[in-house]
């Protein structure tokens, strides 16, 4: 049986790197978990692994062993589970039930006076006197000698998380305005719905869900209040390719890098590097600049210029282990050109192997599509032409850039203009056997791809 | 604000549960707030556990009273419930987020226009995440979204939700085929070329049909049809028993960019002879993207002799 202690009082910064881990790799024994993280201990991998155990469903985490060896690992099925199940991470962090119970009284007297406002007790002078009234009324308030200060700390946060508004004229506290309350229920679902949708592959999926979440209770809450029959639920209707859910560990971290560029503030970095098996952390103040990130791969990275302001870095997200936003500015402008440079290609570390980026030309990649009888071999002319068009139809939809042109029914050519030529070497690959890079003088790509083909032929024992 | 915060804790929303669905009348006693408690909490399962978090102080928010422990309220002003409720909003970072989403043209065309106006005057005074100018995707194609289509992704969301079988041309690079009493099963999203596809399932020939749906035409939902189709059974059907089985090279970054690009399939993983394997269960009708997924990889893997998809992957490897 899980404990009630341990499940409540982790929180995100404690299992955020086993979770990565166990979502990324999964682990074959405590050896090897202790190679990406070196301050894991027998007990203390033992102890996280219990407390994965009791937040995630069987049906996610895996931790059955096989051949005597325990594997450990987050696996699903994106057609099974559409639903970010990490999301319950950000939902264990410990606090007080006490103040839980403050918190909600809070608002139920605020939304009593809002309801009532004609009706109050005039002795009782403002909402604060009221909830003190309130505290002396009821035996869980019973001896706090500090009320007042209870409650306006606890107003001060309800301020914050926006549930609060004050205004300082009048000193007056209110519920701040509901929106929703303005919705029609079929104006709540389509809101869902559209959420629903962006959960998926937007940054800070975090709030997608919560957002979600939120409606769903108020729509439940509103069914029962006013007696509204028929709310259709919204049904999980979108999937996505390439969903990564480890994303949304990432999203405290992004959360205050965005606030960061908007506010054109720095930042303060703790970041983990893994050098031959040691684990060093480094502080760095940087400027961020943007994030950039890929669907395929979807790893995320801090685009940033280091003190000096002279040095580009990018920090990769997931191992940062602390960040916070200080109060020193900066002008976006003096970044432009870097800025321009992503614009040009989005592999910065490329870019900046070449002498002079800023005045580097694009360089034109081209590849021979040939649907021929020696690659297409067995297959009739008709079926090789029907071929070439399904292939010309998959390009057409996932090329980033460039044009296709038709050589002949049997053959196009797909050329494109770059920055960097080796970022587009996965793509050629995975067009193979039939799409082929053309030599040229500005590039070396097919030298290089031609070699991940002989690589491979000794790896099958073709050569 | 942090976004681990604790009124996204599961204390607070359960707490707040717990006072509305008293006031909403879902449960008079302390069996039946158990039972309540049980129903609405998604994170603890046991048994033992919710009597625990009941019995907390925290928690007496009731008094409970005679032998059939009835609940009754501590705080209490007057008779009308509704008053009593703990209101449900929205977090200002929730906010921000709706506002950002409403500056892309597929959020706004989902909700429609009279939602997305009546959503710009609610959030005037928020600010928005400024996703558009902080995050650059480096395989991101340089399209647009095609709104056009919107109207036919609500038509066939309709369909799916009542669950009723639909017909349409579906226009592809060899000609036109007209799909007929066909089931939507989930519409599928590629967002890095913008790209909307439907998988449907045809219970005639038992065959799952991925169209694309900008190639789509004539769509009409079969009304008098409300036999639905269990589809999602029928799908996992179409899993392949021999998974994808591959040897990882540890060249560069190989060993990440392998797991993540398989991160949202049904994947085991294993260390063997000082290399790591990974073994990928995926969908016939996904043969062909884990085909080119496996060849993007260049070296970076090599299948195993009794892998699926390994006659064809040798095969390639041989003519190159």
């Amino acid at each position: 049986m899980a404990k009630t202690h341990t499940l409540t009082k982790k929180n995100l910064k404690d299992i955020k790197p086993l979770l990565l881990i166990m979502y990324i790799y999964g682990c074959y024994s405590q050896k090897d978990i202790e190679s990406k993280i070196p301050e894991m201990t027998i007990k203390k991998y033992e102890k996280e692994l219990t407390i994965l155990k009791s937040i995630f469903e069987r049906d996610v985490f895996n931790n059955e062993s096989v051949k005597n060896k325990k594997r450990p690992k987050f696996s699903y099925d994106r057609y099974d589970n559409i639903a970010n199940f990490l999301i319950k991470a950000y939902k264990i962090k410990n606090y007080t039930h006490d103040n839980m119970r403050i918190y909600n009284d809070i608002l139920r007297i605020l939304y009593f006076i809002d309801k009532n406002i004609k009706d109050i007790d005039l002795k009782i002078n403002s909402p604060i006197d009221l909830l003190a009234d309130t505290f002396d009324k009821d035996i869980f308030y019973n001896g706090d000698a500090n009320k007042y200060l209870t409650i306006k700390n606890c107003l001060k946060e309800l301020i914050d998380i926006g549930f609060v508004s004050y205004n300082e004229q009048n000193e007056k506290y209110s519920i701040t305005y509901n929106f929703l309350d303005d919705l029609e229920k079929e104006e709540i679902n389509s809101l869902m719905q559209g959420l629903y949708f962006f959960r998926g592959f937007s940054p800070l999926s975090s709030q997608s869900i919560f957002a979600i979440e939120t409606l769903k209770e108020y729509s439940n809450f509103k069914k029962d209040y006013e007696n509204i029959e028929d709310y259709v639920d919204v049904e999980d209707v979108y999937l996505f390719k390439d969903n990564h859910f480890n994303n949304i560990l990432n999203d405290n971290d992004i959360y205050i890098i965005i606030q960061a560029i908007n506010q054109n503030k720095m930042l303060e970095v703790e970041y983990i590097h893994n050098i031959k098996n040691e684990t060093i952390i480094t502080i760095n103040k940087c400027i961020p600049l943007k994030i950039f990130t890929d669907y395929k791969y979807g790893r995320q990275y801090l685009l940033c210029f280091n003190e000096d302001k002279k040095t580009p870095t990018n920090i990769f997200i997931n191992k940062i282990n602390n960040i916070k936003i200080i109060n020193t500015s900066f002008k976006k402008e003096d970044y432009s050109s870097t800025i321009e440079l992503l614009n040009k290609s989005y592999s910065l570390n490329q870019l900046y192997d070449l002498k002079d980026p800023l005045k580097a030309e694009p360089i034109l990649i081209e590849v021979i599509f040939d649907f021929n009888e020696n690659v297409c071999k067995n297959l009739e002319l008709n079926e090789r032409v029907k071929l070439c068009e399904n292939t010309k139809y998959t390009v057409e939809l996932t090329k980033r850039q460039g044009k296709i042109e038709d050589i002949s029914p049997t053959q196009f050519k797909y050329s494109i203009e770059i920055l960097s030529p080796t970022e587009i070497i996965p793509y050629i690959r995975s067009f193979a056997p039939y799409g082929n890079v053309v030599e040229s003088e500005y590039h070396n790509l097919k030298i290089k791809i031609d070699e991940d083909w002989s690589n491979l032929k000794k790896a099958y024992g073709i050569i | 604000m942090e976004l681990f915060n604790k009124f996204k804790n599961n204390d607070f929303t359960n707490i707040r549960q717990l006072i509305n669905g008293y006031y909403l009348g879902k449960y008079t006693t302390l069996d039946e707030m158990k039972e309540y408690f049980q129903e609405i909490n998604n994170f603890v399962k046991d048994d033992d556990l919710i009597s625990k978090l009941l019995d907390d102080k925290a928690i007496t928010i009731f008094k409970i009273e005679d032998t059939h422990e009835t609940v009754s309220p501590i705080l209490d002003y007057s008779s009308n419930y509704n008053e009593y409720l703990s209101p449900i909003l929205l977090t200002i970072t929730e906010k921000e987020y709706i506002k950002t989403l409403l500056e892309q043209p597929l959020f706004r065309a989902l909700l429609g226009d009279t939602l997305s106006n009546k959503l710009d005057k609610s959030l005037q005074d928020i600010n928005s995440l400024n996703f558009k100018d902080i995050f650059v995707y480096r395989d991101s194609l340089n399209r647009n979204d095609n709104l056009e289509i919107i109207d036919n992704i609500k038509l066939l969301t309709k369909s799916m939700i009542k669950k009723q079988s639909i017909d349409f041309v579906n226009t592809t690079a060899n000609g036109k085929y007209i799909s007929k009493d066909v089931h939507m099963y989930r519409f599928l999203y590629t967002p890095a070329n913008k790209l909307w596809q439907i998988i449907t399932y045809n219970k005639e020939d038992k065959r799952v049909i991925l169209c694309t749906i900008s190639k789509i035409s004539d769509i009409k939902i079969n009304e008098n049809n409300t036999k639905g189709l269990e589809t999602h059974e029928l799908i996992e059907k179409k899993k392949v028993k021999r998974p994808l089985k591959m040897k990882i090279n540890e060249i560069f970054n190989s060993l990440e960019r392998v797991f993540l690009a398989f991160s949202d399939y049904e994947v085991e993983t294993y260390y063997k002879n000082n290399n790591h394997f990974i073994e990928v269960y995926y969908y016939e009708f996904e043969e062909r993207k884990v085909l080119r997924d496996v060849l993007a990889l260049g070296d970076a893997v090599v299948l195993e002799k009794d892998s699926a998809l390994y006659d064809e992957i040798y095969s390639i490897v041989s003519i190159m």
